[in-house]
C-alpha cells in the first residue's frame, strides 16, 4: 500500500457508517445519528449547486465521508471518460473523503451510458483493461481507490478464471484495494453455485478497505432461484454470518450498510449499522480471548 | 473469443433495444440452469425501470395528468431512442418533452409536453449553481454598471398552453375543471430563492426583458433604456445576481 491510502486509512472510522440518502438530510442534521460515518454515490453530487451540496457540506462538518461511483465503468474496453474523472476528482477534492471506490464492472460504451454494473468477462484482456482503468484513475485523484466485488446475473462462457483470483491479480497489479461486498459474494455464490467462504479466502484480504452490507431479494425463475442486489431489504442472516466470518479473518474494517431502494427511515438504517458494530465487537471479543 | 469491445456492444445493443433476438451474445454467456435470454432480461430491466425512476423524479405533474402507467409506457420507448451519454443522471431528461410531444400515442394530450418543459426546467433550477440575488438597489447599480445578470438558477419557460394553471393543478391549488387547454399561452419564471425553487408567473414584458438579459448582461447604454422600476420590482423577486 501506499502512503497516500495509508494515510486516509489512518483516520477511518472504527464504527460502522450508512448510506446518506437524499430523504434522510434534515433528519441527520436534527437527530446526529450515532453512525461512523456516510457513504455518498458521488454521480448524485455531479451537479453544479442546490440542495445536495448544501446539506452534504453541512453533514460533512460533522462525520467522516466515504465517496463511492457507480459509473466510472472501470471495466469499459475503450478506457476512462476523462470528463467524467475530472467531475469525480471535483467531489473528491471537496469533500476530502477517507475512502474512494467504484466497482468491477463497466456501464459505458461508445456514447451510451447504461446505468447499470454490468459484468465483465473474466479474461486475460479484460484483467489488463480494468487494471489501466484504475492505474489511469488512482493517477487522476492521487490517490489509491477500493474496488468492489460485482454481485451478477450470468457468466461468460469465455471466462478464463474465477472471479475472486481476477480481484485479487487486479489489485497486485494495480496497487489498489478492494472493497469487499458481503451481500455481492452472497448473492452471485449463490447464482453461480460457488462456495462464498472458499472465494473470500482467495482474496488479499490485507488490501480490502470497507465492507459493504445490503439485503437483496429472491425471484423464482422457472424453478430455479435468482438472487437480484437491489439494496431494498434489511441485510438478512446468510450476509451477517458471512461478514462475522470475513471481519474474524480480516479484522476490523470501516463497514456501511446500503440502502438504496425501498427506503426506510433513518432509524431503521442507524438500527443496522449499530448491528453491525456488535458484530464487530464479538470477533474482536472472540480474538482477544 | 469475443474481445470486450465486441461483448461490451452487443450488450448495449440488446439492453438498450430491449430485443430477445441476442443470439450471439447468448452463445457467450454460460446458462447455468436459467437461459442466457432470462439472464439479460434483468440487465434489460434494470435499465428501463432505474431510466423511468429517474424520470419519475423528474416529471410528477405530468404523471399527474396522464397516469403513471402511460407515462411508464412512454418512458420505455424513450429509453431506446435516447439512452444516457453519462453517468450524470441529473443531466438526463431534458429532451422528454419533445419526444412526447411528437410520440404518436400521445397527441391527444400533447400539452403535456408544455408542463413537461416547465418541469425539466424546475429540475435544472434546483441544481444550478448558488449565488447571493441582488436586492434591488443592488440589482440597479449592476444596470448602471452594465453588469446586470440574471440569477444562474433562473430558467424561462413560455408556452401556448396555460402551464401555470397546469402546474397549480397538479399541487391541488386549483380545480381541473377551472382551467383550459386552448384558454391561451403563459410565461414564467422558475428561480431558486433561499434555497426553495419557486415558479413566479411572467407577463409579456418581464419575459421578454429577462429573456434579452439572460442571453447577456445589458451594457450601460442598453440599460437606459430599460425601466428602472422594472428591474427593482423583478430583483425584489430574487431573478438578478452577480454574474
Amino acid at each position: 500500500m501506499d502512503t497516500a491510502y495509508s494515510a486516509h486509512m489512518a483516520s477511518s472510522p472504527d464504527r460502522a457508517g450508512i448510506s446518506l440518502k437524499a430523504q434522510h438530510y434534515t433528519d441527520v442534521l436534527e437527530s446526529r445519528p450515532s453512525v461512523g460515518f456516510f457513504e455518498v454515490h458521488a454521480e448524485n453530487y455531479m451537479v453544479d449547486g442546490g440542495p445536495h451540496h448544501h446539506f452534504l457540506s453541512e453533514i460533512r462538518q460533522h462525520y467522516p465521508l466515504s465517496v463511492h461511483g457507480v459509473g466510472m465503468s472501470l471495466g469499459s474496453a475503450e478506457g476512462l471518460d476523462m470528463d467524467h474523472v475530472h467531475r469525480f476528482r471535483t467531489i473528491v477534492e471537496t469533500y476530502d473523503p477517507f475512502v474512494v471506490s467504484d466497482h468491477l464492472a463497466w456501464s459505458r460504451t461508445g456514447d451510451t451510458y447504461l446505468n447499470d454494473l454490468l459484468p465483465v468477462p473474466l479474461t486475460h484482456e479484460a484483467l489488463a483493461v480494468v487494471v489501466d482503468n484504475i492505474k489511469t484513475l488512482q493517477d487522476a485523484l492521487s490517490r489509491q481507490i477500493l474496488v468492489e466485488n460485482p454481485s451478477s446475473y450470468l457468466g461468460f462462457t469465455h471466462s478464463e478464471m474465477g472471479e475472486a483470483d481476477f480481484l485479487a491479480e487486479m489489485a497486485e497489479r494495480a496497487d489498489c484495494g478492494l472493497l469487499l461486498d458481503a451481500n455481492n459474494v452472497f448473492v452471485s455464490a449463490r447464482n453461480f453455485g460457488f462456495d462464498a467462504t472458499r472465494y473470500i479466502d482467495t482474496l488479499p484480504l490485507n488490501r480490502v478497505g470497507e465492507i459493504h452490507l445490503a439485503g437483496h431479494l429472491t425471484r423464482d425463475i422457472d424453478g430455479v432461484e435468482l438472487r437480484i442486489d437491489d439494496h431494498g431489504h434489511p441485510v438478512p442472516d446468510d450476509v451477517w454470518a458471512l461478514y462475522a466470518d470475513i471481519v474474524g479473518k480480516a479484522g476490523f474494517r470501516p463497514t456501511l450498510v446500503e440502502w438504496d431502494t425501498n427506503i426506510p427511515p433513518l432509524d431503521d438504517l442507524v438500527a443496522e449499522a449499530h448491528k453491525a458494530d456488535a458484530v464487530m465487537s464479538r470477533e474482536r471479543e472472540a480474538l482477544n480471548a | 473469443m469475443p474481445d470486450l469491445q465486441t461483448v461490451q456492444n452487443q450488450m448495449r445493443d440488446t439492453i438498450v433495444s430491449g430485443d430477445a433476438s441476442a443470439a450471439t451474445l447468448a452463445a457467450y454467456i454460460d446458462d447455468n440452469g436459467i437461459d442466457a435470454e432470462r439472464r439479460l432480461q434483468v440487465y434489460r430491466n434494470n435499465f428501463r425501470e432505474s431510466l423511468t425512476e429517474a424520470l419519475r423524479g423528474i416529471f410528477p405533474g405530468a404523471i399527474a395528468f396522464i397516469g403513471d402507467e402511460f407515462f411508464t409506457g412512454i418512458v420505455a420507448e424513450f429509453v431506446k431512442t435516447s439512452p444516457p451519454d453519462r453517468p450524470q443522471l441529473s443531466g438526463y431528461g431534458g429532451d422528454f418533452a419533445d419526444f412526447f410531444r411528437t410520440f404518436e400515442h400521445a397527441k391527444r394530450v400533447a400539452y403535456v409536453a408544455d408542463l413537461m418543459e416547465l418541469e425539466w426546467a424546475i429540475h435544472e433550477s434546483q441544481n444550478a449553481p448558488n449565488a447571493d440575488r441582488y436586492s434591488p438597489e443592488e440589482a440597479l447599480n449592476a444596470l448602471d454598471t452594465g453588469t446586470l445578470s440574471v440569477h444562474p438558477s433562473l430558467r424561462l419557460v413560455e408556452a401556448p398552453t396555460p402551464i401555470v394553471s397546469f402546474w397549480m393543478v397538479t399541487k391541488g391549488q386549483l380545480k381541473p375543471e377551472l382551467i383550459r387547454v386552448d384558454s391561451g399561452g403563459e410565461q414564467a419564471a422558475v428561480v431558486r430563492v433561499d434555497g426553495a425553487v419557486q415558479l413566479q408567473p411572467l407577463d409579456k414584458d418581464d419575459f421578454l426583458l429577462l429573456t434579452k438579459l439572460a442571453k447577456a448582461p445589458v451594457s450601460s447604454e442598453l440599460g437606459n433604456d430599460i425601466s428602472r422600476d422594472q428591474i427593482a420590482a423583478l430583483a425584489a423577486r430574487g431573478l438578478f445576481a452577480s454574474a
